[in-house]
């Protein structure tokens, strides 16, 4: 297996489109960077001092108001601190280097798309060149092979989304430096950071497994992404629309909730819904291992033309 | 010798949705013994590349058996699979990656050493267009650097799908003489290919097959031989009246060129002569006539399907 896996993973990285991908994506992030960097006025001390003091005035009266009213998890406390916000937003329109969690959120539905574009080319690419026949006449334990690509289809995945988080990370924290501030960077800050780099390199990675996964069904990168694409955009949207209590079942919605790691409620027309984290985890791993059984059930019996 | 290959009613039928499936192979016997050069033959469609899938695991047969080097296929195939080079169809190599790098990749499947990817690039001559994308390869180029493929894992048994498929004539000449020494060299080469005359030239054995089903199998001359029965070419002056002497004395006999072609073995050389020079007809030349392949494949066929010449 290791063999294998290291064949694999040669031809991972030898990818052109891999190359084109990663190199067209810091491209797109320093561009990005630039114009952000050049947007923003960065505050005076004053103006960051006179923030401080408002944020503080603003976590002293939500400490005191009455939120009976209110439904929320874990302290007062930390319900103020997610309330109040971070105190750089009261400097007036600027780059921040606090909002680099909500960034990256913010791109985790790129890198998850890139992940999915990378994850069903890489299977979808040995059936249309037909070098899925040169592969099996040296390993023909079919599905041995298979799980060697998966492997290393989230791995490689993995890794690349953290650099490109890695990258926006350094990049953002330079411009926010030079152009913006970076108050509000703290223990939890980083915290959040890490975690949250964490997890959209893990939803990307997870995208390419399920990319990977149909296209090992439909063996074209096409028709795998047209696939995920109808899935995600067209039929969890009507059900959406017309089950709203169906959601919390949605591959979509507990992406979005595994990726802002918080506990959402919605009212909709026919009654609550409610995202929890855990939930989402078991509803994506669901999905995944349902792809995943339906790949490895076509790369085993199928002939191979 | 043990056998490498051994086939037992291999049929393959493909399914179509509402038309009656398609028979590839029906109901295939076959072995090969261990060693030299194993001609596979027949015309485009007669299930050629069916059988070398199904041996390798790449379709799974509708009914019989198949075994290489002993394991039953597809489930003992990972335990041989190393020992067993091959090649199918055209060979399937990623276009935008150089030669070497895709040798590179294979080799790493089975942990062969990078010595071993330059020597197989050497040895089919594409060591200096090595670090060149595959997809500016020449269809000889991609030929050759799919034997190279084959070569790596050092195979006891080498099967190889119409390997001189694209070649110009001396690209043909290099591939037969590679093969001639591999089978030399002690390997068993199991080449399949439409064009029976180029075979002929480096086969041992032979199989013919035809519509999915073996029509005949042996060496090379018996093959020859059950196809149409030996013959005898001569020539003497007057051809019509030398034809006309063969078939009163009872010797089927037609004229090919400057040749009659008599339906006789080649021991009974005697009546001949004794037939023509009973009508005064000295012959200048009298010799076996082996034919070749497509003759023996069109007569044992019994039908004028075309085949590669």
């Amino acid at each position: 297996m290791r063999r294998l896996i290291a064949s694999e993973l040669l031809r991972f990285r030898s990818r052109r489109l891999v190359v084109v991908l990663l190199v067209g994506a810091l491209l797109a992030t320093a561009v990005g960077l630039v114009i952000a960097a050049f947007q923003s006025t960065p505050p005076s001390d004053a103006a960051i001092a006179a923030a401080e003091v408002r944020a503080r005035e603003e976590m002293a009266s939500c400490l005191v108001a009455d939120w009976d009213d209110v439904s929320f998890e874990g302290t007062l406390q930390e319900f103020c601190r997610e309330y109040v916000g971070d105190p750089a937003q009261y400097a007036g329109s600027h780059l921040k280097l606090a909002d680099l969690p909500k960034v990256l959120e913010g791109i985790s539905s790129i890198t998850s798309i890139l992940g999915l574009v990378i994850g069903a080319s890489f299977v979808a690419v040995s059936w249309q060149t037909g070098t899925i026949s040169t592969i099996f006449t040296w390993e023909p334990r079919r599905l041995r092979w298979f799980a060697a690509r998966i492997l290393v289809i989230a791995a490689g995945v993995f890794v690349m989304t953290l650099v490109i988080v890695a990258f926006l990370s350094a990049g953002l924290a330079f411009a926010a430096a030079l152009r913006g501030s970076i108050v509000g960077v703290d223990g939890a800050w980083w915290s959040d950071v890490l975690t949250t780099s964490l997890r959209v390199a893990v939803a990307a990675a997870i995208s390419a497994v399920i990319g990977a996964a149909v296209a090992a069904v439909g063996r074209h990168t096409a028709a795998a992404l047209g696939v995920v694409f109808v899935w995600t955009a067209v039929i969890e949207g009507l059900i959406r629309g017309f089950r709203p209590l169906w959601s919390p079942w949605l591959l979509g919605d507990n992406i979005v909730t595994f990726l802002s790691w918080r506990t959402t409620e919605f009212g909709t027309i026919q009654g609550p819904v409610t995202f929890t984290p855990g939930h989402a985890v078991l509803v994506i791993l669901g999905y995944t291992a349902v792809v995943l059984f339906f790949g490895f059930t076509f790369v085993r019996i199928r002939d191979v033309q | 010798m043990a056998a490498v290959i051994e086939i037992e009613g291999l049929r393959k039928e493909y399914r179509r949705l509402r038309k009656p499936p398609t028979v590839a192979l029906d109901g295939l016997d076959l072995e090969v013994s261990e060693g030299g050069v194993f001609g596979f033959l027949g015309p485009n469609g007669a299930g050629k590349t069916t059988t070398i899938r199904c041996i390798l695991g790449l379709v799974s047969a509708s009914a019989g058996k198949a075994r290489l080097l002993g394991n039953d296929v597809p489930h003992g195939l990972s335990r041989v699979i190393q020992r067993v080079g091959s090649i199918v169809e055209a060979p399937a190599l990623f276009p935008r990656f150089t030669g070497r790098r895709n040798l590179e990749i294979l080799a790493r499947i089975d942990g062969i050493a990078r010595d071993a990817v330059d020597t197989a690039l050497d040895r089919v001559g594409l060591t200096a267009r090595a670090n060149d994308m595959v997809r500016t390869y020449s269809l000889g180029m991609k030929q050759r650097l799919g034997i190279a493929a084959a070569l790596l894992k050092d195979p006891s048994l080498l099967i190889l799908d119409e390997p001189a498929n694209g070649l110009d004539p001396a690209g043909i000449v290099e591939v037969r003489d590679l093969l001639r020494s591999l089978g030399a060299e002690g390997r068993t080469v199991f080449v399949s290919s439409h064009i029976l005359s180029e075979v002929q030239q480096v086969a041992d054995r032979v199989a013919i097959l035809a519509r999915g089903r073996l029509v005949a199998a042996g060496s090379v001359h018996d093959v020859l031989a059950s196809g149409r029965g030996a013959r005898i070419a001569v020539r003497v002056p007057d051809l019509e009246a030398g034809r006309l002497a063969l078939v009163e004395a009872g010797i089927a006999a037609t004229i090919e060129g400057d040749l009659i072609r008599a339906a006789v073995p080649p021991e009974e050389g005697e009546r001949v002569t004794r037939a023509l020079v009973a009508v005064g007809l000295y012959p200048s030349l009298l010799q076996p006539d082996e034919g070749n392949l497509e003759q023996a494949f069109l007569e044992l066929t019994g039908d004028d399907q075309q085949v590669g010449a």
